[in-house]
């Protein structure tokens, strides 16, 4: 299966190929006028009738309202590439690692727990009163020993639970980026009358200045965008490194 | 002593105040952002654990603020969060927290960390 932004990309190459098609049916139009230039088509039809002058102006003014269209939409697609592409890719990379970490602590804790039975089995075989089994020597030194391994298992599993608060703010970065980039494609929609907006309003809209989001919402301020459960060892050498040398 | 512990997420709170528990630090009081961490600290509070991303005051305004504070200048404070940026961790460090443990840990990073914060304070005391 390939990743949205892999869609993204390919729908957003189909749409150039789209523009140039157009862009060249015009052409053949165009051209097909006999090679002249539309000065020369007005000039060309002095003394014919108001109304054929009217008509090829007209549909002269709306070639090159086409064309104009044409080049907006040629730019806006690059802006919005420009704008979403790399965000859509980290976006889904971040939903593929909660994935991927939701899966790895489940076996974590499923093996713990599949542990601490084998471990609570260990203990009921001693006694039904608690008592130490009396065909189990020094029984009571192995309780307190089990007791101690069925306690570290449980606090694992307790530990492996961090898990929920980063992968918290991985979706949480996701929902941040997905609802901007929303809010963005419906600015667009709003403005995309470009004989009044121009292109200038349209890189605003698209965001072609700013690698971030536009202003950051509470849920922003709560999610670490690097927020990971991967190279837990390496992230916490390089705090090592920060705080043992300052 | 008594452990302060701010953190927005539930969950971490309850992960970390048990890993202090195991270690054996008992007494634990919690806030949920750093505005709350500030309204719950005063004297009696012999160390501060905070999360960085929270809601109304980030852990690092937080301690700003309690640097800036008469009796926040000289607890430890030790910073457990996901930020693994090294400017993230110097921005830390110039703010003023004594010592830095990015999420995921274990229990034995937890306590290495505060043992070494607390030795770092101790010896500028």
């Amino acid at each position: 299966m390939s990743a949205p932004s892999d869609r993204s990309g390919l729908a957003l190459h189909d749409s150039e190929a789209t523009l140039r098609q157009v862009e060249s049916a015009l052409d053949e139009f165009s051209g097909s006028a006999g090679l002249l230039s539309f000065e020369e088509m007005v000039t060309d039809l002095e003394g014919h009738p108001a109304g054929l002058r009217d008509l090829v102006k007209l549909l002269i003014g709306t070639y090159t309202e086409i064309m104009a269209v044409i080049e907006s939409l040629r730019q806006s697609r690059g802006l919005l590439e420009q704008a979403a592409m790399d965000r859509l890719k980290s976006t889904h990379e971040k939903l593929a690692e909660v994935s991927s970490a939701t899966e790895v602590a489940a076996a974590g804790m499923l093996d713990g727990l599949d542990r601490a039975l084998g471990l609570v089995d260990e203990l009921a075989s001693d006694g039904p009163d608690g008592s130490p089994s009396p065909d189990v020597p020094s029984a009571s030194a192995g309780r307190t020993e089990t007791a101690d391994q069925l306690r570290e298992e449980l606090h694992q599993i307790m530990n492996l639970l961090q898990f929920q608060d980063i992968t918290s703010q991985q979706l949480g970065y996701a929902s941040g980026v997905l609802m901007d980039i929303e809010e963005r494609m419906m600015r667009l929609v709003r403005v995309f009358d470009l004989q009044k907006v121009g292109m200038d309003e349209l890189r605003d809209v698209l965001g072609e200045d700013r690698s971030e989001p536009g202003p950051r919402t509470q849920a922003q301020e709560t999610c670490d965008p690097d927020a990971s459960t991967l190279e837990a060892e390496e992230r916490q050498a390089l705090a090592d490194e920060v705080f043992t040398s300052s | 002593m008594k452990f302060l512990v701010i953190d927005d997420s539930a969950t971490m709170r309850r992960i970390v105040v048990n890993s202090l528990k195991r270690i054996g630090y008992e007494d634990c009081v919690e806030a949920h952002d750093g505005a709350a961490g500030l309204a719950a600290f005063d004297s009696s509070v012999g160390f501060v654990i905070t999360d960085w991303n929270m809601p109304n005051m980030s852990g690092l305004d937080f301690v700003k603020a309690l640097r800036a504070s008469g009796d926040g200048k000289g607890v430890p404070v030790l910073m457990v969060t996901t930020r693994s940026v090294k400017e993230d961790i110097v921005l830390a460090a110039q703010a003023g927290v004594n010592n830095y443990v990015v999420k995921p840990f274990t229990p034995q990073v937890l306590k290495e960390k505060i043992d070494q914060a607390l030795g770092a304070v101790a010896g500028k005391a």
